[in-house]
């Protein structure tokens, strides 16, 4: 049993799925301050055009109160949600909290395995593992896993994406 | 040291040089080559309509005359230190093409990797005795997939395009030049008569055409007078004539511009290629390699259906760009229902395809009829609440509507179907512009279920299916069980490949 599959069955409970890093929340709603700004920035400005600023403000506490809600409950969601698993012969993600989506990569479709890690992702030690295939349409990236854990999952993907045979035909 | 000898051309002489010992190829060069001389006067007949602001605005000055002269010859100069830094060869294994002014560019291709060769030769070419080369990629999709040789002489594309796929041949099948055989000669699988490309360019663009055209001629119905003495109809005679002549222009172009862009189409095997060859004004020779094939695709709408006519897409994965130039991309614009069928079969290189026995649940089809009419509702069902003058007739026509487009989407999601074999998985949606998708399971790239709050309540999925660019096919609203068993087809994408 490799490491991987020994942090697998740690976690499992799930049919051999297992979670993000338990940052990927906070990092989530850091990652989404600027945007959650210009949306109700912009929602606040169209309504001070539309309603003057008595009722404006009325509106706008009422929207800032739910986004604010929004914006620190969804990434909670989003990580209850978010699952992989390395199948048989697949890299197997289950995310999404209102659209719910369930995407598989085969091993040996992969062509390049990427690692990224951005500025709050070094504080925590955690990485961004992107898989390539030859589709441009594949979902195969992974956000917020522990860097270890990553480097384990990176090196037997690459075991297991292999050729077998001399032409992949594309 | 390349394996092979080394292959370059030497542009407008004698053609490709140095295959030694490959049928019809004979002569060594050791040196790359460069483009025909020509190509900076085909860059500057490309450049100069581009810069028709500047020249208008130079002309009308004083000086405008000497500025435009020296804004040629520097643009000339350029394109020839261009021409003159830009050089390709081909060593059997590699096309390696070299250019850039600034910054030098050295790019390798192997030729195994080739997805189709194709030559065109567009106005400008034909005029100056030349043609363009382009070699498609597995890019997904990237900008700087193609590769493009865009001035050679005509037998020096010739014969570099007949070594590029005769050494990708061999590349592919694992065979050396000395054992080589020459390919046998094309067989001819579909040939398009002038009547036939004229009926598809009535039943396929035209379609779009026809509603502009009638906009345009009811605008001008309205502001000749409409609102004048209805008495007049001496008058509006000539108005009338004029709608009725605009959407016969329509149809006119539209058949005339099918006929000059898929001129003596021709479709043909030869070996485990499809060689595509067609157009007047811009004549093309695409190779796709059936074994590079994704997707193949039928489509046919009403009018096309009723005539017993369909179109056929052969996708490989390339980049499919917006002028459909270096794409497979309506590889056949038309064809009898019974040769698009051959042509789909033939490019799908003798895969089992089965029938899609799989129609949408009820539920399916009766969310599809419930969004289609949510979505009426909201654009339209405002309408008889503005104008309290008319609010009758307006409501009589929404309810209308709204009749017509609930009737259309449960056509729509009764044809939605699908198929599970061996090889292949077939995919059918559409009512008024119906497609088939036939996608090889060895083909497959990676897959994805989606789910949204509404459908999970009936346990209805999409099922997307990716293949290689941004090429991808969906099976829409299918039940728990159908998703699951579509799902289970193209996971065995290694165990097919690998049994071919």
């Amino acid at each position: 049993m490799d490491a991987l599959t020994a942090s697998a069955a740690s976690h499992d409970g799930d049919g051999g799925f297992q979670p993000l890093h338990p940052a990927a929340p906070f990092i989530w709603r850091v990652v989404g301050v600027p945007a959650t700004t210009i949306v109700a920035g912009v929602v606040v400005a169209i309504v001070l055009a539309a309603a003057g600023p008595e009722l404006a403000a009325a509106i706008a506490g009422v929207l800032a109160l739910v986004g604010i809600g929004v914006a620190a409950w969804h990434p909670t969601l989003r990580y209850r949600y978010w699952r992989y698993r390395v199948g048989d012969d697949a890299l197997e993600l289950r995310h999404g909290v209102w659209f719910r989506t369930s995407a598989a990569v085969p091993f040996h479709r992969i062509q390049q395995i990427d690692v990224e890690q951005g500025p709050i992702q070094r504080r925590y030690d955690v990485v961004t593992l992107r898989l390539r295939t030859a589709s441009a349409m594949s979902d195969a990236t992974v956000p917020h896993l522990a860097a270890a854990e990553a480097d384990l999952l990176r090196e037997r993907l690459l075991i297991a994406a292999r050729p077998t045979t001399a032409d992949d035909g594309h | 040291m390349p394996e092979h000898p080394a292959i370059t051309t030497t542009s407008g002489t004698t053609g490709i040089s140095g295959i030694s010992g490959i049928s019809g190829i004979s002569g060594i060069a050791s040196e790359p080559s460069r483009l025909h001389p020509m190509s900076p006067v085909i860059d500057l007949l490309v450049w100069l309509p581009r810069m028709w602001p500047v020249f208008l605005v130079a002309v009308a000055q004083s000086w405008g005359i000497v500025a435009v002269a020296t804004g040629v010859v520097v643009l000339l100069a350029t394109r020839v230190v261009a021409w003159w830094r830009t050089t390709y060869a081909f060593d059997g294994a590699e096309l390696t093409v070299a250019g850039g002014v600034w910054n030098r560019t050295v790019r390798r291709v192997p030729v195994a990797r080739l997805q189709q060769v194709e030559v065109v030769r567009k106005l400008r070419h034909q005029a100056l005795g030349v043609s363009r080369l382009r070699l498609q990629l597995a890019n997904a999709g990237s900008d700087d997939g193609d590769v493009l040789l865009d001035v050679l002489s005509v037998a020096d594309a010739e014969a570099l395009k007949s070594a590029l796929e005769q050494f990708r041949r061999e590349a592919v099948a694992g065979v050396s030049s000395a054992t080589a055989i020459p390919p046998p000669p094309a067989h001819e699988l579909l040939r398009l008569d002038p009547k036939l490309l004229a009926l598809g360019g009535v039943t396929g663009a035209s379609l779009l055409l026809l509603p502009a055209a009638l906009v345009a001629a009811l605008q001008v119905l309205d502001d000749v007078g409409l609102d004048d003495d209805a008495g007049e109809v001496a008058q509006r005679l000539p108005v009338v004539g004029f709608a009725v002549a605009a959407v016969i222009l329509s149809f006119v172009i539209a058949a005339t511009l099918a006929a000059l862009r898929n001129h003596r189409f021709r479709l043909s095997r030869r070996s485990a290629d499809l060689v595509i060859e067609r157009g007047l004004l811009e004549q093309r020779a695409t190779t796709v390699p059936i074994a590079r094939v994704q997707l193949v695709r039928l489509h046919r709408n009403v009018l096309r259906r009723w005539l017993g006519l369909a179109s056929v897409d052969i996708a490989t994965s390339g980049r499919s760009t917006s002028d459909g130039a270096g794409s497979a991309d309506d590889s056949v614009p038309v064809a009898r229902w019974d040769d698009a069928i051959a042509v789909s079969l033939v490019a799908l290189g003798g895969r089992e395809v089965v029938a899609a026995d799989r129609a949408a649940a009820s539920v399916a089809v009766d969310r599809l009829v419930r969004r289609r009419l949510l979505i009426a509702v909201a654009l339209t069902g405002w309408l008889p609440i503005l104008d309290s003058g008319a609010r009758g007739v307006v409501a009589v026509a929404v309810v209308a509507l709204l009749v017509v487009v609930g009737l259309v989407a449960r056509a729509s999601g009764r044809s939605r179907r699908h198929g599970i074999g061996p090889d292949v998985v077939v995919v059918e949606a559409g009512a008024l512009a119906w497609s088939r998708a036939l996608v090889p399971i060895d083909r497959v790239q990676s897959w994805r279920t989606s789910q949204s709050p509404f459908q999970r309540r009936h346990d209805l999925h999409h099922v997307h299916i990716h293949l290689s660019g941004r090429r991808h096919v969906v099976v829409r609203d299918a039940t728990g069980a159908q998703a699951a068993a579509v799902v289970a087809a193209v996971r065995r994408t290694e165990h097919v490949e690998i049994a071919r």
